[in-house]
């Protein structure tokens, strides 16, 4: 009754939201659609229109494709890691046992704090010289002579991919616990008076009751290590050489280093193709449960 | 599932132990690190705790460097963002759960695909909207950036949460005679109190990490957040330790308190389908 009736009231309630997005969202997306079919340098008001020639730039060049490639085995990569051990940790923290709570804070702590904190924190561990990391390794006789870990091409995007693993796992083990502590331990008794293994009570109980979860966590956490952008401008600058240079640092360099806009924009609007295909993948399968939910 | 019997108790722990270690250990080498002095950051082999703890790191930081002005922009920024996200994003939000207009849905994906686009897309034309409207280098124009990132997750997340709110309330109100704003002020919003927490929660966290947007806008010293701030002790040729350690340290307190006061809430309205990343 009460949601039939003045509807121009309630686009009045939408107006404020609707003019910020448009105008903060809408409008540069459109912009940036404009600004990839023109040679426009940062310090320049009004650039000039060059047709396809920044996509043409792009598509030919081997740097973009090495930033692809780069994408892609850092999302993969980091998002496997962050599965398996994310859902390794939720497992055992969904048992019960003394000092639980504290346990649950104590490992969800990197995920909550600033990235500019544990970035630096990671700089200053990996240190070549001074960072604990090499000490330990050194004394465990692991490596003979300190590693430079951020300023070696051959360690720096493994390095990377580690340090973001360390950061984002939390996130699958908050999703994952979640889920964990709904399913109905009378599944477990059962399985157990069958006589039926840890094992197969993981595969033909637990595993079947995450998975939805597990689906959707895998999606976004590939949609938000594809987009990320600070960790590397922090720790190498998509450095040493191109190592670390995944499609979003190579989008920041082109705009802002050699500042040509139109081309970071190029870039920015392949890029944007490629991460709709996982956005729309995500509201296609969180799409139906949304309905049902809420 | 039940590992804990089926494996040895003390296997259980070592397990737990190494995952506690392996995500704490990190942060407390920091903080044990910003405890000592800066002669002996270079000690090899390194001594796990400091031989005098002290808080000198801690005096220069605030003494010596523009660090307060970093943490009082990035105050500033963080207020002014939840300030106008919370408000818009809960008209909003209220808007597309109680009333019924063409356009709805389509506000409603758009606002999600809109939370998920990389940043680095859209800070290049916001960059120069910036620029032409005099506000580069200005705390405003960062507002209204973090505004354009942070608004369509907030109507995401308040419309759940209005949508989990029964509508009988508002109908017995304004049976009653109550005017909308009325009910919007006087029943929807205080029950709806847990999803404005969380929305300020998501800004605050938010804006404590974004970095990008913040490197790009900002240019005079004065004017940076503490993330870009504290990222420029480290310079071409010497890196202050004895500042970022600190600094690293204090800006992690409030996102940590945050962080234990509302963990539970947190945990449970994420679990429920919430992203955040």
């Amino acid at each position: 009754m009460l949601q039939k009736k003045d509807n121009i009231m309630g686009f009045c309630f939408l107006f404020p939201a609707l003019i910020l997005l448009s105008l903060l969202i809408i409008y540069p997306l459109i912009n940036a659609a404009y600004l990839s079919f023109r040679s426009q340098l940062i310090y320049e008001l009004k650039g000039h229109f060059i047709g396809l020639a920044n996509y043409i730039e792009t598509l030919q060049d081997k740097e973009f494709w090495n930033a692809l490639s780069l994408s892609i085995i850092w999302t993969v990569a980091s998002v496997i890691a962050q599965v398996l051990l994310g859902v390794s940790a939720a497992l055992l923290l969904n048992e019960d046992f003394k000092w639980r709570t504290l346990a649950r804070a104590l490992v969800l702590l990197p995920f909550f704090m600033p990235t500019i904190s544990v970035t630096l924190m990671w700089r200053w561990l990996l240190n070549e010289n001074y960072g604990i990391f090499n000490y330990i390794l050194m004394q465990l006789n692991i490596i003979n002579n300190p590693i430079s870990w951020l300023a070696e091409s051959r360690f720096a995007f493994f390095s990377l991919i580690c340090i973001g693993i360390w950061r984002f796992s939390p996130f699958v083990i908050i999703n994952i616990l979640a889920r964990l502590q709904t399913i109905p331990l009378e599944l477990y008794e059962a399985a157990e008076i069958d006589g039926a293994s840890k094992w197969s009570q993981f595969r033909y109980i637990t595993l079947p009751e995450i998975k939805g979860v597990l689906l959707v966590v895998i999606l976004l956490r590939g949609i938000f290590m594809f987009k990320k952008v600070d960790m590397f401008l922090i720790l190498t600058g998509g450095g040493p050489g191109n190592s670390t240079q995944t499609l979003p640092v190579l989008i920041y360099k082109s705009a802002f280093k050699a500042m040509r806009l139109g081309k970071g924009a190029a870039d920015a609007m392949v890029t944007l193709l490629i991460i709709t295909i996982f956005i729309i993948l995500y509201m296609r399968i969180t799409g139906k449960s949304q309905e049902e939910v809420g | 599932m039940n590992f804990k019997k089926n494996i040895s108790p003390i296997c259980f722990y070592l397990c737990v132990l190494v995952f506690v270690l392996y995500s704490v250990g990190p942060i407390i080498w920091m903080l044990l690190s910003s405890l000592r002095s800066k002669v002996e950051f270079f000690n090899i082999p390194p001594t796990i705790f400091p031989k005098q703890f002290t808080f000198i790191n801690y005096i220069l930081l605030f003494r010596e460097t523009n660090f307060i002005q970093f943490l009082l922009n990035s105050v500033y920024v963080t207020i002014g963002t939840i300030f106008t996200s919370v408000l818009v994003s809960t008209l909003a939000a209220y808007s597309l759960t109680r009333f019924n207009y063409r356009g709805r849905n389509l506000f409603t994906i758009f606002s999600l695909f809109a939370y998920m686009l990389p940043a680095v897309l859209l800070v290049i034309p916001l960059y120069l909207f910036a620029v032409k409207a005099g506000l580069a280098n200005k705390l405003t124009g960062l507002i209204l950036a973090y505004i354009a990132l942070c608004l369509p997750y907030c109507i995401w997340m308040m419309r759940a949460f209005f949508r989990s709110i029964p509508i009988e309330f508002e109908e017995a109100a304004f049976v009653d005679g109550a005017g909308r704003l009325r009910i919007l002020f006087n029943i929807v919003i205080p029950m709806a109190l847990p999803g404005v927490i969380s929305t300020t929660v998501f800004i605050f966290i938010f804006v404590w990490n974004e970095y990008l947007f913040a490197l790009i806008f900002m240019s005079s010293d004065l004017k940076l957040t503490f993330p870009v701030g504290l990222n420029n002790f480290v310079t071409q040729f010497d890196t202050y330790w004895e500042y970022i350690l600190s600094g690293s340290v204090i800006v992690s307190i409030p996102a940590l308190i945050i962080f234990l006061l509302t963990q539970k809430s947190l945990i449970k309205g994420w679990g429920g389908g919430g992203i955040k990343g």
